[in-house]
């Protein structure tokens, strides 16, 4: 309950969220180049729902968020009413993923006290609280619907479990890792090629949706031309998915590099098909290790590391390896610090997106965040880059290790 | 019946006593060594060194900085000539003279010293592992006759062996149950003096993970050394964190090969490298003092496989590798092959330091018609396309790939992972093993 209270709160505190202002700002401008995005949809009857409420809801060009951010003296508390209410949903994702994280960590360890300890772990993360509660990032609907179909997978109701990964893989794409773990984990089980089935295609139909939804917007002129711009994957926003490998470059330049990610990520499941055994701890740490071996080798942005998040919990509750966690979380807070310290202080007015006037020492606070910049201005950024992709991958040759080691025990 | 102590004196008189040969090689070393380096005063750093040292700026207060202004006093009491040191020794030019070249020698002779010792303590490690006096002798000499350390040490003259000999020691100490609190004080000062043997403190809390205080010991003088390092960088009026991407003849250099631009957001090969490395040391690595030798030589050849190095830079790893020789774990073939490959690369991409301004050959003053032909020759060479585009780097690439498998051959030595993986790919199953 003080778990759930203090994400409530914060929540409602954090109107500067960056995913948060940059999708609101577009419903309040009626901007509609995402507009089939299905969280912009919801967001936008949210936002008419608080329109049609009984409450002054002040002039609506000084609530655009991106405008509040150069003057927060604007802020009203009908404001923080709207935050909560978009972020209502968010927040029962978030509390449903700790259910989720809870009954897989019981079914794999078989003990009720692991899964009550894997939730634990989720839900009082701070960084979870971050990224969704504070951030606004909707990458919690995908990670809920990704879990959902691991679990429905591992207790054979493969239709719906392709049901949920169709969802995910049409909402953002990126459980696509997930696909790619499950597929690789169905074919090598006995009668796996039927099993298989609903759930490949589900991916395929995921991803057909998803491209068709993101090209409707008024930027793009059609779903071709979208397919063909170098746009697709490079241009940041709140409800698609970036992806920019390592190496990547312009589709007109003459000798595309390989990416690192594609390969890497590839050989993996190919490799973790044939080696590892399949029982439903396998498919789980797969998973898990394919995650972040992709954050190794690729350019992400912050949200995206919430997705190996509920897995860490489940995780780290059952083979107790607290050690590499601890400094993952670490170098994850550096990374964040380093690199997206406007982002985090919002221009200096707040601090982890909560305005500074409602912070004690909050201008310190910022002052603090951002003198970790300090670490770019000698040049040392890049280490910093180069330690979180180092730790994750180790990270993941560490997990594929362990899986290894359960099947030389059985 | 004899008494015990006195067989342990006599172990340690016979591990400590040099054969014949190897007196031979020790003499005729110095001899060579004495003269070469006395021959070359135009290493670009050591110039450029001594030339910031009288004009007062930033480099004169390094602990160098402060040994190099006390040997020039002390020359100044001797009766030879004094030239002047500003006009007659210069990045590139040197006016000969009997003073000068004293000067020349006695700057370098801690050089010669530390070189001698690394050599001993070669020696004595081997003979105290249980090798025969004479590959013991041939151990010494693969040191002490290297060329490669001869060109890099004595004739560079490069600061580099004074951390190298402490690793060295580090290692020598740590091999007997008294001397492992010495090799963690020993392991502070070498990572003070210039930090890149912090990249070796994950061995010593994995390998000695049975003793936590001796771990807690190695993390705390790790400490001790990188806070002295950061503080003689700042004294001398330095940023020491710039000085990380900033070559310096005295601070620690780390640059990495990129994996890429995209972005602006560079990630580094050595780092991942490394990091991977250590996860390996700390999960798999056995808890056998040869082991702790075994992971120092692991990292030290996965961090040059991967970043890049001056010359002088492969001076750290030379002395395990002739170890590894010497306890008869590894072929000779392996130490040929780094370091051709190494000068090969060094000789071209670095030929601009080796003639200073064309004029002189390895730091060696280029006066008569002779001796300048050579250097135009070499340095023709040098910037032939051939070798620019092909050679230097293949060699760098034959370098690598060499530092690669070494590795692995360690890895698989150690761990067994390389085998495990082998029946994993070609069978689908580890079979119980590994």
């Amino acid at each position: 309950m003080v778990i759930v209270a203090a994400k409530l709160i914060l929540a409602t505190v954090t109107p500067f969220g960056y995913d948060f202002v940059l999708y609101l700002s577009s419903i309040m401008l009626n901007d509609n180049t995402l507009a089939w995005s299905p969280w912009i949809i919801l967001t936008r009857s949210i936002y008419d729902l608080w329109l049609w409420l009984p409450i002054h809801q002040n002039d609506i060009q000084a609530l655009v968020p991106v405008m509040l951010a150069s003057k927060p003296a604007f802020l009203m508390p009908t404001h923080n009413l709207l935050t909560l209410l978009i972020k209502t949903p968010l927040i029962l994702c978030d509390l449903a993923t700790g259910f989720l994280v809870y009954k897989l960590g019981a079914n794999l360890s078989g003990s009720q006290v692991t899964g009550r300890r894997a939730a634990l772990l989720w839900l009082a993360n701070p960084f979870a609280t971050l990224f969704v509660e504070m951030w606004g990032s909707i990458d919690i609907i995908i990670i809920m619907l990704s879990l959902a179909s691991i679990i429905y997978t591992l207790r054979d109701r493969t239709r719906l479990s392709a049901l949920m990964l169709f969802s995910a893989v049409a909402i953002r794409l990126s459980p696509i890792l997930t696909w790619l773990s499950m597929t690789s984990w169905l074919i090598g089980r006995s009668n796996g090629r039927w099993r298989t089935l609903p759930v490949a295609i589900s991916g395929v139909l995921g991803m057909a949706a998803y491209l068709y939804w993101s090209s409707q917007g008024q930027f793009f002129f059609n779903f071709v031309s979208f397919m063909r711009s170098t746009w697709l994957f490079s241009t940041y926003t709140p409800v698609t998915q970036t992806f920019s490998e390592f190496t990547s470059s312009e589709l007109y330049q003459l000798f595309v590099p390989p990416g690192f990610a594609v390969m890497g990520i590839g050989t993996y499941y190919l490799i973790a098909q044939r080696a590892f055994k399949k029982d439903n701890w396998a498919l789980v740490a797969m998973t898990l290790s394919g995650i972040l071996l992709a954050y190794g080798l690729a350019d992400w942005y912050p949200t995206v590391f919430l997705w190996a998040m509920p897995l860490l919990a489940i995780f780290n509750s059952i083979e107790h390896k607290y050690r590499y966690s601890a400094i993952f979380y670490g170098i994850l807070a550096l990374y964040l610090a380093t690199f997206f310290n406007s982002l985090l202080t919002s221009d200096g007015i707040s601090v982890l997106f909560i305005p500074t006037n409602l912070v004690p020492f909050g201008r310190i606070l910022v002052a603090g965040i951002r003198s970790a910049n300090s670490v770019r201005q000698v040049g040392l950024d890049f280490q910093v880059r180069t330690m979180l992709a180092g730790v994750s991958i180790a990270y993941s040759t560490f997990i594929t290790w362990r899986i290894l080691a359960r099947r030389r025990k059985n | 019946m004899e008494d015990p102590r006195e067989a342990e004196e006599e172990l340690v008189r016979l591990h400590w006593r040099l054969g014949k040969w190897t007196t031979l090689i020790l003499v005729v070393g110095c001899l060579v060594k004495a003269l070469l380096m006395t021959l070359s005063p135009m290493s670009v750093d050591l110039a450029y060194a001594i030339s910031r040292t009288l004009t007062h700026a930033t480099q004169g207060r390094t602990p160098y900085g402060v040994f190099i202004g006390a040997v020039i006093a002390f020359w100044g009491t001797l009766p030879v000539d004094h030239p002047s040191i500003l006009t007659g020794w210069t990045v590139d030019f040197f006016q000969p003279s009997f003073g000068l070249y004293l000067l020349v020698f006695l700057l370098k002779l801690p050089l010669l010293v530390l070189d001698l010792l690394t050599g001993v303590l070669i020696y004595r490690i081997s003979l105290n592992a249980g090798v025969s006096e004479h590959k013991a002798a041939v151990a010494f000499s693969l040191w002490f006759l290297n060329p490669y350390v001869m060109l890099t040490n004595e004739m560079w003259g490069s600061v580099e062996i004074l951390p190298t000999f402490l690793l060295v020691l580090v290692y020598a100490f740590s091999r007997t149950r008294k001397g492992q609190i010495g090799a963690a004080f020993t392991y502070a000062a070498a990572t003070a003096v210039k930090l890149f043997p912090v990249i070796l403190l994950p061995i010593y809390p994995a390998v000695f993970r049975a003793r936590r205080k001796l771990s807690l010991m190695f993390v705390l003088a790790c400490a001790l050394g990188v806070g002295t390092y950061f503080g003689w960088v700042s004294f001398a009026g330095y940023n020491p964190w710039f000085q990380l991407r900033q070559y310096n003849l005295f601070t620690q250099y780390f640059d990495e090969y990129v994996i890429s631009t995209t972005g602006g957001i560079q990630v580094g090969l050595a780092t991942i490298a490394l990091i991977l490395t250590y996860v390996l040391i700390a999960e798999r690595w056995p808890r056998d003092e040869r082991a702790s030798f075994d992971g120092a030589l692991l990292i030290l050849l996965v961090f040059m496989a991967f970043t890049s190095w001056f010359p002088q830079s492969l001076i750290w790893l030379i002395p395990f590798l002739i170890l590894d020789v010497a306890f008869g774990d590894r072929s000779i073939a392996y130490l040929i092959v780094l370091l051709s490959s190494a000068f090969f690369f060094d000789i071209v991409a670095f030929y601009p330091y080796f003639t200073a301004n064309s004029s002189a050959f390895f730091f060696i003053p280029a006066k008569d018609y002779v001796t300048k032909s050579v250097v135009a020759a070499y340095e023709t060479f040098a910037k032939a396309d051939a070798n620019v585009l092909f050679g230097g780097p293949f060699a760098r690439a034959l370098f690598s790939a060499t530092c690669i498998v070494y590795s692995l051959k360690l890895i698989e030595k150690r761990t067994g992972l390389i085998s495990t993986l082998q029946k994993l790919l070609f069978y689908g199953d580890v079979g119980g093993s590994g």
